[in-house]
């Protein structure tokens, strides 16, 4: 692999096929190429951004970095470590360094499980500290999201708190282990315009606080413009294109970028 | 002479917390063949407003006053059998993430000659497929798609099938309610160009419902901007982008995302959205304000005309 001091993440040729459920009416399994032969890396402390359209195969992607989904060739490498086979214990202690922040906070939050409890819940599982650290974890964690004073959301529960708090939870949540990479996939598309900057900015915090690198998904080249250093654009499984995020939006060379970018609604004056 | 006028309608919902009040006070009116916008976050009461027109607020809601007025016949007077003469013939609604609403057994020109059909006694069959296909020349569905079925369509195409179906029966109003929120850019794209397309060529009037304020610049000839149940401003499309006035158009305007200018860093810890159980009697934005002082919250916001095709209700933006 490249570098490995400043490469914290990297794909080499990652393909990914699935194939559709055999039934007798249906006749033989449909593939679908979901990745075909994906190729790039992440450098430590940075904010890369994967914009695509719905079914380009961003998600898979971000799936793939978690360990969530299993490539069928290719290498990936996080961290140094070739973690394409790893299981078991290795696995666990994988886990622990990386995260994810899910697209609907509506769906990703438990709903009988307490602020406390959800953001508390990695450290259990992961037997870190005790009940004392642990809630000096809890609080620092939802005050760098913004949730302060942090004690009056200890009990509240995802019904009683609006769409931008939840986020706001589950991103404290993937951070309270202090992961080394976080993969967050859409956080804001559920969101209203102004609770969406609101997060980005959250985000950009977080990176320069804690040192941690994040993989944003998106579908949209604007945001990805204004929180990423860099970006890659996905079109049909494939990476049409890789840059700093200026230079993409400026200075498109593929066809599908510049269509993304000629089709992006802006102000007529 | 207006095709429709909304006078001070207010709307609100029934719900296990207390009387919701969801829409407080909204008035505008609509010209025949003009295009209005109605802008706002999640629960600004804008799709409130689309079904109050359509006569499809669910059982726990109340109009609690204010008048609807369609080619001078004050819509929320009429029984459920007169409104459903109106509903679909002549005013006609585009719904959020309406491709599914498409009936997958059934091919889709002989889903839109039903509704045809359904609405015109004296046609016949022949004519009412005559009819679809200049519809989906409208919308630009190439006539040997006419007979597939709706798995056999991509999302821009079922949401090309449901405007031609919003227009089968040729409407004079059509309510459009984020019509291209579940859409990638680029098909979003074709899809307002389709929408333009046919908005000027029938001379329909249009009210179109989104958060998104570049979509509604792009398609609209003026537009309303709505926060809390409130319309907070409202005006040509040019005199408001020119010149927003209203604190909240301001920062809406403030936190959209370009390509085009340059990156700033945006500030925003934009608050909670207000209690609409127990609103303030004054400005609902005020908590959120930056220029309120104690007496926004308090008294009740009044118009203020900027020019004769633009106002805002607030006094303190200068």
């Amino acid at each position: 692999m490249k570098d490995p001091n400043n490469v914290i993440v990297q794909l080499e040729n990652i393909s990914k096929t699935f194939r559709t459920r055999t039934s007798f009416l249906k006749g033989a399994p449909k593939e679908v190429v979901a990745l075909n032969r994906v190729s790039f890396e992440i450098f430590k402390g940075e904010i890369f951004g994967l914009v695509g359209e719905s079914g380009s195969g961003k998600t898979t992607t971000g799936r793939l970095m978690v360990k969530l989904e299993t490539p069928d060739s290719g290498k990936l490498w996080v961290g140094g470590n070739d973690i394409t086979q790893i299981k078991g214990r290795t696995l666990k202690n994988f886990r622990r360094k990386v995260q994810m922040i899910f697209q609907d906070p509506y769906q990703s939050l438990n709903p009988y499980l307490s602020a406390y409890d959800s953001v508390s819940e990695p450290l259990i599982v992961h037997n870190v500290g005790n009940s004392e650290t642990r809630k000096d974890r809890v609080r620092q964690s939802l005050n760098a999201v913004g949730l302060a004073p942090s004690d009056d959301f200890f009990y509240r529960y995802p019904h009683q708190m609006s769409g931008g708090q939840r986020q706001r939870i589950a991103i404290a949540r993937a951070m309270v282990l202090e992961p080394e990479f976080v993969v967050a996939d859409e956080p804001t598309s559920m969101l209203d315009a102004s609770i969406a900057i609101h997060i980005f900015n959250i985000l950009s915090e977080l990176r320069k606080k804690f040192k941690v690198t994040f993989l944003f998904i998106t579908h949209s080249l604007a945001a990805a413009r204004y929180l990423c250093d860099r970006i890659a654009v996905i079109y049909k499984g494939e990476i049409v294109e890789t840059g700093a995020a200026e230079d993409i939006i400026q200075n498109p060379q593929h066809p599908y970028t510049q269509a993304l970018i000629r089709a992006h609604p802006r102000f007529r004056h | 002479m207006a095709l429709l006028t909304v006078e001070n309608l207010s709307v609100g919902y029934h719900t296990r917390k207390g009387f919701l009040k969801s829409v407080q006070g909204v008035s505008f009116s609509l010209a025949e063949g003009e295009s209005l916008g109605l802008v706002g976050e999640s629960g600004c009461g804008k799709t409130t407003i689309g079904m109050s027109l359509m006569g499809l607020l669910p059982e726990n809601a109340a109009v609690t006053g204010g008048r609807i007025l369609f080619e001078d016949t004050d819509l929320l007077q009429l029984s459920k059998t007169e409104i459903r003469r109106v509903r679909w013939k002549k005013i006609a609604m585009i719904f959020q993430a309406a491709m599914n609403a498409l009936n997958p057994v059934h091919r889709v020109s002989d889903q839109i000659a039903e509704a045809i059909l359904a609405h015109h006694a004296d046609i016949s069959e022949e004519t009412a497929m005559k009819q679809v296909e200049s519809l989906f020349q409208v919308v630009g569905i190439p006539p040997d798609r006419m007979r597939d079925y709706p798995h056999q369509y991509s999302g821009g195409m079922k949401q090309r099938a449901i405007i031609a179906m919003a227009l089968s029966c040729n409407p004079s109003l059509i309510i459009a309610d984020e019509p291209t929120t579940a859409l990638d850019v680029i098909v979003q794209d074709q899809i307002l160009n389709a929408i333009k397309d046919f908005q000027k060529r029938l001379n329909v009037s249009l009210i179109f419902i989104s958060h998104d304020i570049a979509v509604v610049a792009d398609v609209c000839d003026s537009i309303g901007i709505m926060f809390a149940g409130q319309l907070v401003e409202y005006g040509n499309v040019n005199d408001v982008f020119d010149a927003p006035m209203h604190p909240y158009t301001r920062s809406l305007l403030a936190s959209y995302l370009t390509l085009d200018k340059d990156i700033v860093h945006l500030n925003s810890n934009p608050g909670e959205t207000p209690d609409l159980i127990n609103p303030t009697a004054g400005c609902r934005f005020s908590e959120r304000c930056a220029l309120a002082d104690a007496a926004c919250s308090l008294q009740i916001p009044e118009w203020v005309e900027i020019s004769p095709t633009h106002k805002t209700l607030c006094s303190r933006f200068k």
